[in-house]
């Protein structure tokens, strides 16, 4: 029993981090048909401008909504300075982004050098449920993806801005006809997609140690759970990151610790073989021949 | 021409080595162009390919003490075969689903090289031996792998060419322009999709060999994601439609940090705000637009001269 709690524990408190990735990932497609690969680049400038922050005596939640501010404002930046030119053709966003991969690392790298960074835990100790045990930092990282994951999801459906955003992602030219500005609702997609990365760019980095080249394997599970889940939709974004990280614990428990990534990735092609939509449909079917 | 009067210019070992270095590249990505120019598929395997290739040469030359060619051989079947495998997703998924899964292919390759025993984990491998004496001539001196590289290089051109002008090239283009279309005239997509990526995993295999042969030492980080970027970049940097383009594009990607003088970590960041300018103001390569450029002055001169109006309005 306590060792199923831990599993599914670990399971989620990996997840948080993927769902919070796929969750701009898929926005940002669902509305633009871009797939941003620098996202986990993103986390990653989140997770050192928490840092940074903390460093600088700001208390952790501050520094936290800090660097989901800054990211928030870079999504800004590259939407208007380049994404935008490149909304006709999808695919070269995604060039695009390939190309600021380096860049963001680069950055990093010189001005924060290489050497693994972390921010110390401000809720220290741990619980300890049914024989499991479960760090208090964890715990915490949990309830705030799942309140901002549950506020996104009011956002979405209850706001008109979210809704806006919903009918655009459905059919922009039918949106941009009933009024809706669809190029100021791609702006603010960009800003909250890229704030949710810097979010969890924070939280990663008060859980595990950062380096400047951690982006590339958030972002790789981050598209995967898009995918799975169906691009463009965001509830089958968050079942997906649940299932693959609970997924990822069993094989790193029952089947080998170190090749565990492999397996997931197998997994993935195995999935999208199976179901190229997704295990829930997304909004993009169209492109799957 | 160009390539082999290369060593005659650039004296120095080091820019030797650069120039080898990017003929391989050119190897590699020549692969690469053949499926995003020709079929019209990007696909972000052709890194893992080259890792397969590499590490192929280096277990049979060091692990096994295999000569020189019968590792290229096999590295390059071997190669071939996993681009054939890599091509199976193409079968059933499109654009950014392909991609993923592209990418996926190139990381769990990296992987599989990080967690082996028989590929040396992390730390890698290293090869000793080179290609030795071959018609009388040592090709293991810098010079002489250069020229040995060119020629595989040519080889892979030429291999290239054929494939344009046969109908193997016709039918890969009536799979990049209309797959539907192309299904309705009686091309097998699926076919051309196969035999593509196999194709692709030649040029793979050979280049990862030569890599490995010019490098001495091999990891699984040469072969991840900054591999599967450096490489469609190589290919659009130059032009992905032209045979000379992925040469073009290797040689400006090696040696523009050089001329520059930047540090390795700068020039990838370069590397990347490169990536985006090309693919933002010049889609075609730099051959295609010097191509487009030429072709723009010379229609310019002759019409400028007849009615110097007309030429104001010229789209081009």
């Amino acid at each position: 029993m306590s060792e199923a709690i831990q599993l599914v524990f670990n399971g989620l408190s990996t997840a948080s981090f993927y769902a919070l990735v796929a969750l701009g990932v898929t926005l940002i497609f669902g509305l633009t048909g871009i797939v941003n690969f620098a996202h986990g680049q993103i986390l990653m400038l989140g997770a050192y401008a928490t840092w940074a922050l903390a460093a600088a005596g700001v208390t952790f939640v501050a520094a936290l909504a800090g660097a989901m501010v800054a990211m928030g404002l870079l999504g800004l930046l590259l939407e208007r300075g380049l994404f935008r030119f490149t909304l006709r053709e999808p695919i070269t966003g995604f060039i695009v982004s390939l190309g600021l991969i380096p860049v963001f690392e680069v950055i990093a790298v010189k001005l924060w050098g290489t050497d693994a960074r972390s921010v110390f835990p401000p809720w220290a100790g741990s619980w300890d449920l049914g024989g499991a045990f479960l760090p208090l930092q964890r715990v915490v990282v949990l309830i705030i993806t799942a309140m901002v994951i549950a506020l996104l999801f009011v956002w979405l459906t209850h706001t008109h801005t979210g809704r806006a955003l919903r009918a655009s992602a459905e059919d922009r030219e039918m949106a941009a006809l009933l009024g809706v500005r669809v190029r100021r609702i791609v702006v603010v997609t960009f800003v909250v997609g890229t704030g949710l990365a810097g979010l969890a760019g924070g939280l990663v980095v008060s859980t595990l140690p950062v380096t400047p080249y951690i982006g590339g394997s958030y972002v790789f599970f981050g598209f995967a759970v898009a995918l799975i889940g169906g691009l463009g939709n965001a509830p089958g974004a968050v079942l997906a990151a649940v299932t693959l990280g609970i997924a990822q614990q069993l094989f790193e428990r029952y089947v080998s610790p170190s090749a565990s990534g492999a397996y997931v990735l197998a997994l993935m092609i195995l999935i999208l073989l199976v179901r190229p939509n997704g295990l829930l449909r997304g909004s993009e079917g169209s492109r799957v021949a | 021409v160009v390539l082999c009067a290369v060593p005659l210019v650039l004296t120095t070992s080091k820019e030797l080595s650069l120039s080898t270095t990017a003929v391989v590249y050119a190897i590699v990505a020549s692969g690469l162009a053949l499926l995003y120019g020709r079929l019209g598929i990007l696909a972000m395997s052709q890194a893992g390919l080259w890792g397969v290739g590499a590490y192929g040469a280096a277990i049979a030359i060091t692990n096994h003490a295999w000569s020189f060619w019968t590792a290229l051989v096999l590295a390059t079947t071997v190669a071939a075969l996993i681009g054939g495998l890599s091509a199976i997703p193409a079968f059933r998924l499109r654009g950014h689903y392909f991609l993923i899964t592209s990418f996926i292919v190139t990381q769990i390759l990296s992987v599989l090289e990080q967690e082996l025993t028989f590929t040396g984990g992390a730390e890698g491998l290293l090869v000793r031996r080179g290609p030795g004496t071959l018609l009388g001539i040592d090709l293991d001196g810098a010079h002489a792998y250069y020229y040995l590289c060119v020629v595989a290089l040519l080889a892979g051109l030429g291999l290239a060419a054929g494939i344009d002008r046969s109908r193997l090239g016709r039918r890969f283009l009536a799979v990049r322009e209309n797959a539907m279309l192309a299904e309705a005239i009686g091309v097998d997509t699926r076919r051309q999709i196969l035999v593509g990526f196999v194709i692709s995993g030649l040029y793979g295999g050979v280049g990862g060999a030569l890599f490995a042969v010019q490098q001495q030492a091999i990891q699984p980080t040469q072969f991840g994601l900054n591999a599967a970027v450096l490489l469609p970049l190589v290919v659009m940097l130059g032009g992905a439609r032209r045979l000379w383009g992925p040469v073009a594009g290797a040689f400006i990607v090696v040696f523009l940090p050089e001329v520059l003088g930047l540090d390795p970590t700068t020039a990838q960041a370069a590397n990347g705000i490169l990536l985006i300018l090309i693919i933002l103001l010049m889609p075609t390569g730099v051959l295609g637009g010097a191509a487009a450029l030429a072709a723009r002055l010379r229609r310019r001169r002759p019409t400028r001269a007849a009615a110097p109006a007309v030429t104001q309005g010229d789209p081009t």
